[in-house]
């Protein structure tokens, strides 16, 4: 750890050895501004004009992008694209999508601009932004409607890069997201590198109280993994065991209690029928009695028996 | 020589930051912003007025069982109304109005409703629903379901049983929530939002009984919890700042459930109770902020600071007439329970150069346990008096420091590199420090436009403080044990993406996720775990506009566990394997001018297997499975411009088996009441026809 700030070092000094910035080239805007982009991009094949349906297409709201540079607040100066002949080789500033010589980052800045503050404060340094997602990787911008505010639209896109996880919500247990009553965005501030995973709240606990506020506690007899990391036990995108559980009980448990007598019995599937085995086993397992394993506040309830 | 040394370190940075910064500072000169006074925009065209649609029409189901209505509300047969549509109104003066409904005739019902002036001010409401159908073949003896009070029938026997009741076990979750936003002087931004969420009904809960006996029964549930946020931002292009405050109450209707003992021995247990969640609240502020000193240099931060309380009155020690007035050392948790928490959270991101970024972070954080800890005399089964113990408090702090380097060394070839160290202590827990050290790279090239591959691997390394068993215990741990959150632990995750697009019409991507864990030194608990999952999508858009796609995914989580019962006793290892494939495909198109279609079929069959020998004899747990298809088709009818008509329909089969719960009657388990849970099975037909009326 002590080596931790000389690596920084090391690694700035690094950083500077190749370290001329090009300066950008001049550049300039059009004199009509979205005027002379729709000329040529109203046609249908374009596909720009629903953008008239969106907020950004408003002409009332200041900071809306068409009540200021109109096309080029995003696109940045094209008055050489408007006047090349050869359009397809003389691009926009910023072009946006995949295999564009516009990297994310210049993508993203445009966007930026205007939504900076909110949930992109913690954008810089976040997951998406250190892998250089663009915001157009989700969002679309020339509709009425983005399909991410959807919420089953939402993770369709979500599942494009994340893909085991449409496999996870499928699984037998979990939230309820393929039936579009929760979203990705439940639980993930897609924007915001603040905490872990991009939760919308400062740990997973915080996260998942905001729905299930009653395993907050703090309670008289705490369960320790409970109060320290719900996904510790639960696989909260779906899972193959009830109540969304990491692995089927005894096991779960059997992680971290291995007490002579029950706790440490080796249940095998020859005790399905064993009388004096099954009530460990069977039905709910180790929750046929400790039924409390988020917490107890009965002053009996020290084993989380109640 | 060692402060000459630091000082030299010191200016060496000094100079490259100042180079880069003369650098970056050149990269950020910007074209002139033009006059726009001239610019007329009459190709801007805004449609004011109603715009969206609604869907309105019936709904109709055959046999579903609670399974299938679990999260849909569709729990009995035949018609449901039905609504649901996206849209809104537009003025000319920036003024809106939005919608959204989804399911608004079931009780899986959401409406939101979002309006005000574009830029200036924003009024929001919501309400959303979501049913719970936990009861699958579930049957008690208990009567009373919902209520805090549960009582035996008077044919109740242990040995026959007695009366059944069908245990519904169903819950229902309301959100209601409103909230506005103001904006003023383009700067500066307030929020604020109220929620309350209510959830009734009933669930699974246990007790338990003389001498190892158990007794499942349906839990009353009355929550309500109410959350009230607001937010105070101010952002200009350099700076962003902003304070956040939430609270959130949460009181539960019940403070215990009082049931009558299935399995009595008559030495005053003829009663039990059981606690249930405690009502608690939790308030927190927090203030974040990002500012760009250039635009390779930036900072953000987030400092967090939370308090819960949680006060409840406490139950007594026992029902029991005996134990009743048995002395407790506080009547509640005497208002001096409090977890504090603390988040802090800081990040560099150092662009020097063009195609270079570092990026550096730290965060910090902390529950701090203040709830006082005292001496309890539990009562164990109403009957007898367990040793005293102190309730344990438990806190954690943990920190996360994290240096990362991007090089895009061409524009189609990309670099990371990393480190990351992560430091967490507990109190009162056997293990009172952990390090993690993980080192992580990634290369990306994309060597054509049409494929972009994507190569990520870590390797991380825990170690842990000396394991010590803290006291107090009924039955202590074996002390090989391990506990896997806190062992010593070597491990890898390999991550392989790539997509591939041959054509502009089609799109294909795979992507492979591999995770190792090794708990090196765990002799009892958890000692390996494997996961893999292997994906592939694909897409093809036919010129008329019919899209065609498929995926598959293969997941396959593995661990091993060992246990003894006690110290010298022979060793039970445990393999388990969870193997869960998914695929579907589907197209969706139309024909000619007013007919559209769809057809998917997704499929998602799971297998679990438990294998456990001792000393190498031992017999596999049966197989967990099951299989779940859903094929939907539906075909789309535009009457005009105005009207459309939806026709669609879907079957759903659903086949589980599970030896946990198979054949396992009420009474079959000596000792133990079950609810008779099956594993469920299903197989539902849904046709719906919608009107769409588009505004």
């Amino acid at each position: 750890m002590k080596a931790l700030p000389n690596l920084i070092l090391i690694v700035f000094l690094l950083s500077v050895l190749p370290g001329n910035a090009l300066a950008e080239s001049e550049a300039e805007y059009t004199s009509k501004g979205a005027d002379s982009c729709l000329m040529c991009h109203r046609a249908e094949k374009w596909g720009v004009m629903p953008i008239f349906e969106s907020k950004h297409g408003s002409l009332t709201d200041g900071d809306a992008p068409f009540s200021n540079l109109q096309c080029e607040a995003c696109h940045g100066p094209s008055a050489a694209h408007m006047k090349a002949k050869n359009k397809a080789e003389v691009k926009p500033a910023v072009v946006f999508g995949e295999n564009t010589t516009s990297t994310a980052a210049e993508q993203n800045e445009p966007c930026l601009g205007c939504h900076a503050g909110h949930d992109n404060i913690g954008w810089m340094g976040s997951a998406h932004e250190l892998e250089d997602v663009s915001c157009v990787s989700c969002h679309s911008i020339h509709v009425a409607s983005d399909p991410v505010l959807d919420p089953i639209g939402q993770q369709e896109k979500c599942f494009e890069c994340h893909q085991p996880l449409r496999s996870a919500t499928l699984r037998p247990h979990g939230h309820p997201l393929r039936f579009g009553s929760m979203s990705c965005s439940s639980c993930h501030n897609v924007h915001n590198g603040f905490s872990d995973y991009l939760l919308v709240e400062d740990s997973t606990n915080d996260t998942c109280y905001t729905c299930h506020a009653e395993k907050r506690g703090p309670f008289l007899w705490e369960h320790a993994p409970a109060s320290e990391d719900c996904s510790l036990c639960h696989e909260p995108h779906g899972s193959n065991h009830p109540a969304s559980l990491t692995r089927r009980a005894p096991l779960l448990c059997q992680q971290c209690h291995s007490a002579v007598g029950h706790p440490a019995f080796d249940y095998t599937g020859e005790d399905i029928d064993d009388v004096g085995r099954q009530n460990y086993l069977l039905s709910r397992s180790c929750m046929n009695c400790h039924s409390q394993v988020h917490g107890s506040n009965h002053p009996s309830g020290s084993s989380q028996l109640r | 020589m060692k402060r000459n040394k630091k000082y030299t370190l010191q200016l060496a940075l000094g100079a490259c930051l100042a180079i880069s910064a003369g650098n970056a500072l050149a990269a950020d000169e910007k074209a002139e912003a033009p006059d726009t006074s001239n610019w007329v925009c009459k190709f801007c065209v805004v449609p004011y007025g109603w715009y969206g649609d609604l869907k309105f029409g019936v709904l109709w189901v055959d046999d579903p069982t609670p399974k299938f209505a679990d999260y849909r509300g569709l729990i009995d047969d035949g018609f449901y109304a039905d609504l649901n549509g996206v849209g809104g109104w537009k003025g000319e003066a920036g003024h809106y109005f939005d919608y959204y409904a989804k399911n608004v005739g079931l009780d899986s019902r959401i409406l939101r409703l979002d309006g005000g002036k574009q830029g200036t001010y924003d009024l929001r409401a919501g309400y959303q629903e979501i049913p719970r159908y936990l009861g699958h073949g579930t049957v008690t003896p208990f009567i009373g379901e919902g209520k805090d009070v549960l009582t035996l029938p008077s044919d109740w026997s242990p040995v026959n049983g007695g009366t059944m009741n069908v245990a519904k076990l169903e819950t229902n979750r309301t959100v209601m929530d409103a909230g506005l936003t103001l904006k003023a002087f383009s700067n500066w931004r307030f929020d604020a939002d109220v929620e309350r969420q209510e959830k009734d009904g009933s669930k699974t809960s246990a007790g338990t009984l003389f001498f190892v006996n158990g007794a499942l029964f349906p839990s009353p549930l009355k929550y309500t919890t109410d959350r009230f946020l607001t937010s105070l931002e101010y952002v200009n292009s350099r700076v962003q700042l902003r304070a956040d405050y939430q609270a959130s109450d949460f009181s539960n209707g019940y403070s215990s459930v009082t049931w009558d003992n299935p399995f009595t021995v008559g030495f005053g247990d003829e009663l039990s109770r059981t606690g249930l969640m405690p009502d608690n609240k939790y308030q927190q502020f927090s203030f974040s902020g990002a500012v760009r000193i250039t635009d390779w240099l930036r900072f953000n931060g987030k400092l967090s600071n939370g308090e819960a309380k949680q006060n409840d009155s406490f139950l007594p020690y026992s029902i029991s007439p005996d134990y009743e007035d048995r002395p407790l050392p506080r009547e509640s948790l005497n208002g001096k329970l409090e977890t504090s928490m603390y988040n802090i959270a800081g990040r560099l991101s150092a662009r020097l150069s063009k195609g270079l970024d570092l990026t550096a972070s730290y965060k910090s954080s902390e529950r701090d346990n203040k709830t006082p800890s005292d001496l309890y005399e539990p009562v164990m089964f109403e009957i007898y008096p367990r040793p005293a113990r102190y309730n344990r408090i438990y806190s954690y702090e943990r920190s996360l420091s994290r240096v990362e380097l991007r090089w895009r060394a061409l524009y189609n070839l990309r670099f990371l590199a990393g480190y990351r160290y992560e430091e967490r202590d507990r109190t009162n827990q056997e293990v009172a420090h952990t390090e993690e050290d993980t080192w992580f790279g990634e290369a990306q090239w994309a060597p054509f436009a049409m494929l972009d591959m994507r190569l990520k691997y870590e390797d991380r390394k825990r170690e842990a403080s000396p394991s010590v068993q803290q006291g107090n215990y009924d039955r202590p741990n074996n002390p090989l044990m391990r506990k896997y959150n806190m062992a010593n632990r070597d491990g890898d995750r390999t991550t392989v993406e790539v997509n591939l697009m041959p054509t502009e019409r089609m799109g294909i991507a795979f992507s492979y996720y591999s995770t190792d864990d090794s708990y090196t030194e765990s002799v009892v608990g958890l000692t390996d775990a494997e996961e893999t999952a292997v994906s592939i999508d694909f897409n093809y858009q036919f010129g008329n506009g019919t899209n065609v796609y498929a995926f598959f995914t293969d997941e396959n989580y593995q661990a091993e566990i060992s246990g003894a019962n006690g110290a010298g006793a022979t060793p039970w290892n445990s393999d388990t394997e969870d193997q869960i494939t998914s695929w579907g495909i589907g197209v969706s198109g139309k024909f000619g001018e007013k007919w559209g279609y769809g057809f998917d079929w997704i499929s998602s069959d799971s297998e679990g297997d438990i294998f456990t020998t001792l000393a190498g004899a031992g017999e596999p747990f049966p197989t967990l499975t099951t299989e779940l298809d859903n094929i939907r088709l539906y075909v789309d009818y535009d009457i005009n411009e105005r009207w459309a008509i939806t026709l669609e329909a879907y079957n759903e089969q659903y086949d589980s088996t599970d030896w946990a719960v198979d054949g396992v009657g009420p009474l079959t388990v000596d000792g133990l009441l079950t609810m008779g849970e099956i594993s469920p099975d299903y197989d539902v037909n849904v046709v719906r026809v919608l009107a769409t009326w588009r505004l």
